[in-house]
């Protein structure tokens, strides 16, 4: 490939030798089709071997390479260099404990996804010879949307109120809580609601929204804390005036 | 050891989406603190909803001049930015389509208008509430 020219770029770098994080600059040959994934395995090969940052499929599905380019979260791979003004800032992803140069610290958020009962819970077991659990097309749609998810971190990144409360159930674990309550199969709506909507739950969230522009699957987790919220105070409403479903 | 960086208390200048958001919050505080002020001031002075307003002192008068307009401002603000993310807080079942969620911001803020024009004219208008002269 035909390379024009050098990108500059500018990768924080953070040594647990050292007590503060740093810049380092690199320049790396451009191609049109560069992406800023592609620049840092450039530098790990023939330059700096110690760079430190996740990556894995390179095509924008397993969520593992993101970080803050130029300010915005994104997702490496899929971040062109040709779109970026020089020169480029990398640094790990905002908001999360940094372990080495661009690896930071996720254990928090699986937690948090983990206390949402990520899982279809089923009342009745069926014997094989019943046959599956079905869904007609239009309940399979309502949760379609949020099962986008690939957990890749930037939402956190741009939520300001995580920024602020790290106790707070942020975006993707409210978006993987309302994928299961929207999911006509599962019969443990009610205790994950209670789980939901604790003192640092889906209500601590106040509709930034930021964390919506920044999912690069469009999963739209602001409207599933929004709709959890709703299904929360719904299902309030309706025990205080003891509706049965 | 990991390095946790500390949130800037600056965030919300970062871009203009957390601007939007700081704005819309703050002008919820300045509309009901300048409520909250109304509602402590004005039964004292006796001048409830009349309009044009006359005041106890020049200095209140002078408050109330001017930063009528700006909390005016504000609460334009808030209420906008409120009602356009409307459509994200109805249930699903209501705004399963691009139509309906278009209907839905149509109707929120036609609803907001006519109750405005509607309060406008009972308090300011019609004056129903009694004067203390």
């Amino acid at each position: 490939m035909a390379h024009h020219g050098k990108k500059i770029l500018k990768i924080q770098r953070y040594r647990q030798e050292k007590s503060e994080p740093f810049f380092q600059t690199f320049a790396v040959p451009f191609h049109s089709e560069l992406t800023v994934l592609d620049s840092l395995n450039t530098i790990k090969a023939t330059q700096d071997g110690s760079l430190s940052f996740r990556w894995s499929c390179r095509m924008g599905i397993c969520g593992s390479c993101g970080a803050m380019v130029n300010g915005k979260p994104v997702l490496l791979c899929q971040t062109y260099v040709k779109h970026l003004r020089e020169p480029i800032e990398i640094e790990p992803l905002k908001n999360f404990p940094i372990i080495k140069d661009l690896v930071v610290e996720i254990d928090d958020i699986f937690e948090k996804m983990r206390s949402t009962m990520p899982y279809v819970q089923a009342m009745e077991q069926r014997a094989l010879e019943e046959g599956e659990y079905e869904q007609t097309p239009g309940e399979l749609e309502k949760l379609e949307q949020t099962s986008q998810c690939i957990k890749c971190m930037l939402c956190y990144s741009a939520c300001p109120v995580y920024s602020l409360n790290k106790k707070f159930l942020g975006p993707a674990a409210g978006a993987l809580a309302y994928r299961y309550q929207a999911d006509s199969r599962d019969q443990g709506k009610k205790e994950r609601t209670e789980k939901v909507s604790d003192k640092n739950g889906v209500w601590n969230c106040s509709f930034v929204g930021e964390c919506s522009t920044a999912c690069p699957k469009r999963v739209d987790p602001a409207l599933a804390l929004q709709r959890l919220k709703l299904m929360g105070a719904l299902r309030s409403v309706k025990e205080m005036l003891k509706i049965e479903h | 050891m990991s390095f946790q960086p500390s949130p800037s208390a600056l965030w919300w200048i970062k871009n203009k989406r957390y601007f939007l958001y700081f704005l819309r919050e703050i002008s919820g505080v300045i509309a009901g603190l300048y409520v909250f002020f109304i509602a402590i001031f004005i039964p004292f002075s006796g001048y409830l909803f009349k309009f044009p307003y006359s005041a106890p002192s020049p200095i209140f008068e002078k408050i109330f001049q001017y930063s009528t307009p700006v909390v005016f401002v504000f609460t334009l603000i808030h209420s906008i930015s409120w009602l356009l993310i409307m459509e994200k807080l109805a249930p699903q079942r209501f705004i399963d389509t691009p139509l309906r969620r278009a209907l839905l911001t149509i109707g929120v803020f036609s609803a907001w208008i006519f109750l405005s024009v509607f309060l406008f004219y009972f308090f300011i208008e019609l004056q129903p509430l009694p004067l203390l002269e």
